[in-house]
């Protein structure tokens, strides 16, 4: 007789036991710890939401109304939570949920009802399911609707319609895998089926994803019609009674997909025990293989030697056929692709910065990804053992020296993991993107892909697949846990910066050469352990030396060969000096390319932008000097810091119309030679001193100082009052600053990021980088002209501003800027001479309080101060520009001369005895 | 020729090979004969180098074969008691696989591999996946894979097992005919009947030990025993085979 509820309950167990698909455990491995460790997983991700979204709701201040619109979009993210774990449940039973050979060829044999089975089937997945939803929402579940409900039986009934909604949605999504398979099997021929039965997992893995890292922000009335969670969202709010014509459209989707889904999934799942039992037992599980040629071609092509040929048609035919390697793979495919998914949300639905068919970071991080994933996907699997009785034939075989199998598993991982991503990526970005970029970007790729399969085999002596696998001798979920976050911080910040380099040709070419001497090192690291002479091949996974050195093992378990497989010195027993050897030598490769490139890019600019002006000596180096025009008193402009003379090009010539007007470089900047020592401002004065009096320019003169030049003016014109006939200082630096008061804004970075006492020791750091040509490494090219200034001006201003020289005397002259300041301090006075402090005065909109505070000290404060300097000083505020006025006003610059010109001419007037030597100068004689 | 000098091979203490010496001449079939667990198989896996023994030598040609493991190899066919094979792998890709590894040129392998697929008769399952074979086919491939690139040294563990009767007389004569070209076979079986008619020496082991090791026509005239199954029953034999069966019959009936 037999016991139908016995049957049942022996029938439930064992597929609640085979639910997981066993192929995806390791031999040995056991489905409960796996279920268990799943199961602790969702409930810590439930407590996590929990804590970081539920909260907010317990300590709102919102009206409950307004609380109930607001969350919607949090009830949207946890339905799609919901299906998208019942859909990975669905990819993971995949090979579980259908009746399968074993069912067909040991249940088939016993007197066991079919409607036993499939009720034993069908309670086994309910289970599993319930299981899975339950625990994902275990937290969420109960602290969500009550944090929505206004008192105790609107709490009842906000967790009943909750969990309904939740159980419906995760139902459905799970009857849709099963729908979609069991229709597959009934309408395909059997083989048909078998082919594409793991295209549709994948399909459904991937479409899974797709959907909930691609939807859109929940909005009812605008919701877009293809994404489940808002139909259950549109449901739950109509079994609520809340907003019913707002949500009902989405609700009767729901509850068509439903009406349709579920009875489907009934129906074909009956009919695959009756229909497909009897076909699978005639027909094979793997279907036969066919043997195209172009395979065999590509195989020959890539892999000359047979046994090549056959460790590569191994591995590949493995990871198309094992279903368990097969799945991770996908595994692998899916987290590559949700994170490149996650990326790129902003592209596809057009709120990028950068537009796709230019280098975005978007697009370069899915080509990251996508390469790294599939070597270390594919290199993780190569460790996973296939059959592993069957690899005596590789033992028996092993006829070559262990170099050979190293090389030929090294090109299996090439051909099946980086290949098709270089291929893909060359066809995909060439389409897309402008050529060079996408040149460059592939073979970054290139070089990448390299780097990862050398370092990914270094170490690795086995033949893919043929090897046993330890227990927990990887530590794999503590480093998936760490690595996996520092792969997701390298590939953002290596992403932003290739597309900061894309078509910058010294950027490209710099990281091209890092990653090509990056890959030259890897590989020339796992030939010298492939070469190694006690190394072998490996078959069977060994402990830790330590370990090994216990003899814990059986009586041949290990061969004494194998017993120095670990034993072989990763560094080949090198010194310190050793190691580091190859580092050192690329490190000096690297300064001396620097210095090149900075050579040869300054060679280049002297020779597009030749010298404007002429070299005066000055006492073993010379200064670049440029006078045009007539009379007296001769304007020499200073210019403000990094600053060349030639940026007074839109000044110079409009006050040589007046009269002599000389701008020059000071030592460092521009066509000047550098100097040495201390660059103080009295330093500058006195080379300023020399230089017009080496170039017979006869005084007195009026000084133009902008920015920092204002103190070198200050100081020649006290120094040498005799020769100075009158001074415009335009926003000149101003020696009260103090620079605690400073807002941050106008701070450089490294005066922000650096300590003061750290200053000298950082400029000598930063001279030395420069003069390899970082400055323009990191440079964005020239800007573009901008009237009335020409290509050319500003071509020239942005080369003379590259030099290292300028960089070197720039930082030397910030050095001493604090003894400038001191030595301008020390001026009291200016006498008589006349002066126009001209001050920028524009405000920028939305600037911070500070600020603004900021400016209007200086404008009135400071500044109005250095008027004062001179009995005969004047201020005169520009509204209109800021700190660069001799590009902002230049009108303004040439007014204040004039007016400093008349000044000073109708001074000497009747003041020969007392005008500064040289009346007739002062005279326009 | 293929000799063993006191191979001894113990697991946890314990030997399971004693002491067995004996050699097996190129020309010369020997069968290699014990009870379930009396060490035949673990000699053969040291002979073939997958595990090495605890004390002991085995030479070929004079020369030890630890000392080029490579070589030895080369030279050695081997089929082994249990059919592990790659189930995923259709039975041409399997002997092409194993060609490959072995080094024969691609023309050469096709040539060969399928050859013994059409003369063993599984031309017509060449592209099936080896999980569909049956235990004989299998068994004819693990043969094809020993014998593809013409070895010196034929190890068989169990030929016959799975065989259909046609198959296991074209093995028969193969066997003669391998050892008439002056390779080395040492072939293990269950099978005393094939044994006594194709060997023309035997070894019997029991417990590890080495029991006889003789032509079998003086193994007869020595022991007064007609046939191998009695000498055999004699040597290595311990059980009282009526009464188990008496038993297990009660145990059906119970």
């Amino acid at each position: 007789m037999l016991d139908e509820r016995r049957q049942f309950r022996i029938l439930n167990r064992d597929f609640l036991s085979r639910m997981v698909d066993l192929d995806l455990i390791s031999a040995g491995g056991d489905p409960r710890a796996l279920i268990s460790r799943f199961g602790a997983m969702l409930a810590a991700l439930s407590l996590c939401i929990t804590y970081l979204m539920v909260t907010r709701y317990f300590t709102s201040d919102l009206p409950h109304a307004k609380l109930a619109v607001f969350a919607r979009g949090d009830e949207e993210f946890l339905i799609s939570a919901t299906i998208t774990i019942a859909g990975l449940c669905a990819v993971m039973a995949w090979n579980s949920v259908f009746p399968d050979r074993r069912d067909s060829l040991i249940l088939g044999l016993i007197p066991v009802r079919p409607r036993t089975m499939i009720a034993a089937r069908v309670a086994a997945i309910a289970v599993v399911l319930g299981g899975v939803v339950l625990t994902l929402n275990i937290c969420t579940g109960v602290a969500f609707p009550l944090a929505l409900s206004t008192g105790f039986l609107d709490a009842i009934g906000g967790l009943l319609t909750w969990w309904f909604v939740l159980a419906l949605a995760g139902a459905t999504t799970f009857c849709f895998a099963i729908a979609l398979q069991g229709l597959a099997a009934q309408l395909l021929p059997w083989r048909g089926f078998l082919r594409i039965s793991g295209f549709l997992q994948l399909g459904l893995l991937f479409g899974v994803l797709a959907t909930f890292f691609v939807a859109p922000p929940f909005d009812p009335v605008n919701a877009p019609v293809i994404y489940p969670s808002f139909w259950f969202v549109g449901l739950l709010h109509v079994l609520r009674h809340d907003s019913v014509d707002l949500f009902l459209p989405l609700a009767t989707r729901a509850l068509t997909a439903m009406a349709i889904v579920i009875p489907l999934a009934a129906l074909v799942y009956t009919l695959s025990w009756s229909r497909n039992l009897r076909r699978m037992i005639e027909a094979p599980e793997i279907l036969p293989a066919k043997h195209p040629r172009i395979a065999n071609w590509i195989t020959r092509l890539i892999a000359r030697r047979p046994f090549e040929r056959a460790i590569l048609q191994f591995v590949s035919r493995t990871l198309a056929r094992s279903r368990q390697h097969r799945m991770m793979l996908a595994i692998y495919g899916g987290f590559a692709f949700a994170l490149a998914l996650a990326f790129s949300h902003s592209l596809f639905e057009g709120r990028s910065p950068t537009p796709w068919d230019k280098p975005n970071p978007e697009l370069v991080i899915g080509g990251l990804l996508l390469l790294s994933c599939a070597v270390v996907g594919v290199r993780a699997l190569f460790a996973v053992p296939f059959t592993l009785r069957a690899n005596w034939i590789f033992r028996i075989t092993s006829v070559h020296r262990p170099v050979a199998y190293f090389a030929a598993v090294r090109k299996s991982l090439f051909a099946i993991a980086a290949a098709p991503v270089w291929i893909g990526a060359a066809i995909v970005y060439l389409s897309i993107w402008p050529g060079r970029p996408a040149v460059e970007y592939v073979l970054i790729l290139v070089l990448l892909g390299i780097i990862l399969v050398e370092r990914g085999l270094n170490q690795f002596r086995k033949i893919p697949f043929a090897c046993s696998w330890l227990p927990g001798s990887t530590h794999r979920k503590m480093k998936i846990g760490i690595w996996g976050w520092v792969f997701y911080l390298v590939v953002n910040m290596f992403a932003g910066i290739l597309v900061w380099s894309l078509g910058k040709p010294a950027r490209i070419f710099t990281i091209l050469g890092i990653l090509g001497a990056l890959a030259l090192y890897s590989r020339r690291r796992t030939l010298e352990f492939a070469n190694a002479p006690e190394n072998r091949v490996q078959f069977e996974d060994s402990p830790p030396a330590e370990i090994f050195a216990l003899d814990l093992h059986q009586d041949g378990a290990w061969l004494n060969d194998e017993a120095f497989v670990d034993t072989i010195d990763p560094n080949m027993g090198r010194t310190i000096w050793g190691r580091l050897r190859p580092f050192a030598l690329g490190f000096v490769a690297l300064i001396l390319c620097g210095f090149l490139y900075e050579s040869v890019s300054e060679w280049h600019d002297r020779r597009e932008y030749p010298r404007v002006g002429q070299a005066v000596d000055i006492g073993g180096r010379s200064l670049n000097l440029y006078c045009t025009g007539q009379g007296g008193p001769a304007v020499i402009f200073d210019t403000g810091a990094n600053q060349p003379g030639y940026a007074w090009l839109l000044v110079q010539p409009k006050v040589a119309r007046l009269t002599r007007a000389c701008w020059y470089d000071r030592a460092g900047y521009g066509w000047s030679d550098a100097a040495s020592g201390s660059r103080t401002s009295a330093d500058i004065a006195e080379d300023l001193h020399k230089l017009l009096h080496a170039a017979h320019v006869p005084g007195p003169y009026v000084l133009v100082g902008h920015s920092f030049g204002g103190f070198n003016v200050r100081i020649f014109a006290s120094r040498y009052p005799n020769e100075t006939a009158g001074l415009v200082l335009a926003d000149s630096a101003d020696e009260f600053e103090n620079p605690d008061y400073v807002p941050d804004e106008l701070k450089s970075p490294a005066r922000k990021l650096i300590p003061r006492e750290w200053w000298p020791a950082a400029a000598m750091a930063a001279k030395f980088v420069v003069h390899l040509g970082i400055l323009r490494l990191m440079d964005n090219g020239t800007p573009p002209a901008v009237r009335p200034l020409t290509a050319h001006d500003v071509g020239s201003l942005h080369a003379l501003g590259l030099q290292a020289k300028t960089f070197d005397m720039t930082a030397s002259e910030g050095l001493d800027e604090d003894q400038s300041a001191a030595q301008v301090r020390a001026i009291r006075d200016l006498g008589s001479i006349p002066l126009i402090v001209l001050t920028a005065g524009r405000m920028m909109p939305g600037q911070s309080t500070m600020l603004a505070s900021y400016m209007q000290n200086r404008i009135y404060g400071s500044q109005a101060g250095l008027a004062k300097l001179s009995s005969r000083g004047e201020q005169r505020i520009l509204p209109l520009s800021g700190h660069g006025i001799p590009f902002d006003d230049p009108v303004a610059i040439v007014d204040a001369v004039q007016s400093v010109l008349s000044a000073a001419r109708s001074y000497c007037t009747g003041h020969e005895i007392d005008c500064p030597r040289a009346c007739a100068a002062c005279n326009g004689q | 020729m293929l000799e063993l000098r006191g191979v001894i091979k113990r697991y946890t203490g314990i030997p399971v090979v004693d002491g067995v010496s004996f050699t097996a001449a190129r020309g010369e079939v020997t069968g290699y004969l014990g009870p379930n667990g009396s060490g035949k198989s673990t000699t053969l896996k040291m002979i073939t180098g997958l595990i090495e023994p605890s004390d002991g030598e085995i030479l070929f040609d004079g020369v030890p074969i630890g000392r080029d493991r490579l070589a030895h190899k080369q030279r050695l066919g081997y089929v082994p008691e249990e059919p592990h094979l790659y189930p995923h792998l259709t039975g041409a890709e399997y002997l092409e696989m194993v060609g490959q590894l072995r080094g024969i040129p691609e023309r050469l392998v096709d040539h060969k591999a399928s050859g013994f697929l059409r003369l063993l008769g599984l031309h017509g399952d060449r592209n099936v996946p080896i999980s569909s074979y049956s235990k004989g086919m299998r068994q004819k491939i693990l043969l094809a894979a020993a014998l593809l690139h013409n070895p010196e040294l034929i190890l068989l563990d169990e030929p016959f097992s799975g065989l259909d009767v046609n198959s296991a007389l074209v093995l028969r004569g193969l066997i003669h005919e391998l050892a008439a070209r002056g390779k080395v076979v040492l072939f293990s079986s269950h099978e005393l009947d094939t044994v006594e008619r194709v060997s023309s020496r035997v070894v019997i082991l029991h417990k590890g030990k080495v029991v006889a090791n003789d032509s079998i026509e003086h193994l007869r005239s020595l022991m007064s025993l007609p046939t191998l199954e009695g000498i055999f029953s004699q040597l290595a034999i311990e059980q009282d085979t009526a009464a188990i069966t008496q038993e297990i019959v009660g145990l059906i009936e119970a």
